[in-house]
């Protein structure tokens, strides 16, 4: 018998293959988690919806008044519509891990690449919607009602809402970017590293 | 596949193949808390992706390539501490064990546990690509297998083994001297 025949003989024979007692803990742990991330995602939309809803009922209360609003339940539709893209695309597109290894290295490092595009799109499909929607429609009621009233006196108000929203969409950027950059760090390192696995496993010969 | 069936098959698979996940764990990691962390990740994902299973794959070949993909997706850093808590880990798979059978300390039993500690060793300092086609290969799978299993021709896999092999036989040899 060859040594290799005695390795493989002695692997084959080591005791690692009595089973474990029960499997409930471990299941209800995936449970929880697969439960976390759906009332996550379940809250955010909960009330982009539930805003959505109240400003489309104040709207179609004075529709000939109100309808700038509409604006802002447009954008609102188009984040919902854009989280619910994302999360059908992920479950789609995302790595298999029952795929050969070289195939899972190849969709993990298309998925790396495709969270960090959409990461560097998150102010134009996220934020700018957002802001553009809560903005806009402000201009619109200035617009309406300018020479109803002293221009100072209708302008002041529009120029605090604008500022407040400006401040908030900024801060709101802020914060990400800087989630994302941290984010991106590691996801490089992970690009990197799935790079070099992939090289390594089609060249495994050299 | 319905979820009773699909919990009954992870249970079922869970106590027959423990071992297959348990080399492959010890095979990626050293320390007892990393192993007991990949270890819960390997049962989460082959959970998640119990639902893929087609019965054209043997349950090995597909339990080696999820196993095999979360080594080396955790290997890479996405290391995610999971509470021990309520989890299975290697630990209760040896205490069951020992329950199980008693431990063999015949001679020949030791001088085995003393050779797969050293491969163990061996695998580790291997690259990571490596050391999933050493395990393949120790646990007695063919070159297609283990070509369908990677993802690589099987030539490749051949000129890739027979230069571990030497490089394996060398340093498992060196050190049981």
């Amino acid at each position: 018998m060859s040594l290799l025949d005695k390795f493989q003989q002695a692997w084959q024979s080591q005791r690692c293959a009595a089973p474990p007692t029960n499997a409930d803990d471990l299941l209800k742990g995936v449970r929880r988690e697969r439960q976390v991330a759906f009332w996550a995602d379940a809250f955010v939309i909960s009330v982009l919806v539930g805003v959505g809803a109240s400003m489309s009922r104040f709207t179609f209360r004075d529709l000939h008044r109100n309808w700038p609003w509409m604006i802002y339940v447009a954008s609102d539709v188009w984040v919902i519509g854009f989280i619910l893209f994302n999360r059908w695309r992920r479950r789609r597109h995302a790595a298999r891990y029952d795929e050969p290894l070289l195939a899972h290295v190849e969709w993990s490092i298309q998925d790396i690449e495709h969270r960090m595009w959409q990461d560097r799109c998150s102010l134009w499909w996220y934020i700018v919607p957002l802001a553009l929607g809560c903005m806009v429609p402000p201009i619109f009621f200035f617009w309406m009602e300018h020479g109803k009233r002293p221009l100072a006196a209708s302008l002041t108000p529009l120029l605090v809402v604008e500022g407040v929203f400006v401040a908030v969409f900024t801060f709101v950027h802020l914060v990400m970017r800087y989630g994302q950059r941290k984010a991106n760090g590691k996801r490089r390192l992970e690009l990197d590293a799935l790079q070099t696995l992939r090289e390594s496993l089609s060249n495994t010969e050299e | 596949m319905g979820i009773a069936d699909h919990e009954r098959r992870f249970r079922h698979w869970l106590s027959e193949h423990t071992g297959l996940l348990v080399k492959v764990v010890r095979s990626f990691a050293e320390a007892p808390a990393d192993q007991d962390d990949l270890f819960q990740e390997i049962l989460l994902q082959v959970w998640q992706s119990l639902p893929n299973f087609r019965d054209d794959s043997k349950p090995t070949t597909w339990l080696y390539r999820v196993a095999l993909n979360t080594a080396l997706a955790w290997k890479r850093g996405e290391k995610k501490r999971r509470s021990r808590h309520g989890s299975l880990s290697i630990a209760d798979v040896a205490a069951s064990s020992d329950v199980a059978a008693p431990p063999d300390t015949s001679l020949e039993a030791q001088r085995n546990d003393r050779i797969v500690e050293q491969l163990y060793a061996a695998i580790r300092a291997l690259p990571p690509a490596k050391r999933a086609l050493v395990v393949l290969y120790l646990d007695g799978f063919t070159y297609r297998e283990i070509a369908d299993v990677v993802g690589i021709s099987e030539n490749n896999v051949g000129v890739t083994l027979n230069r571990i092999k030497k490089d394996l036989a060398a340093a498992v040899k060196d050190d049981g001297q």
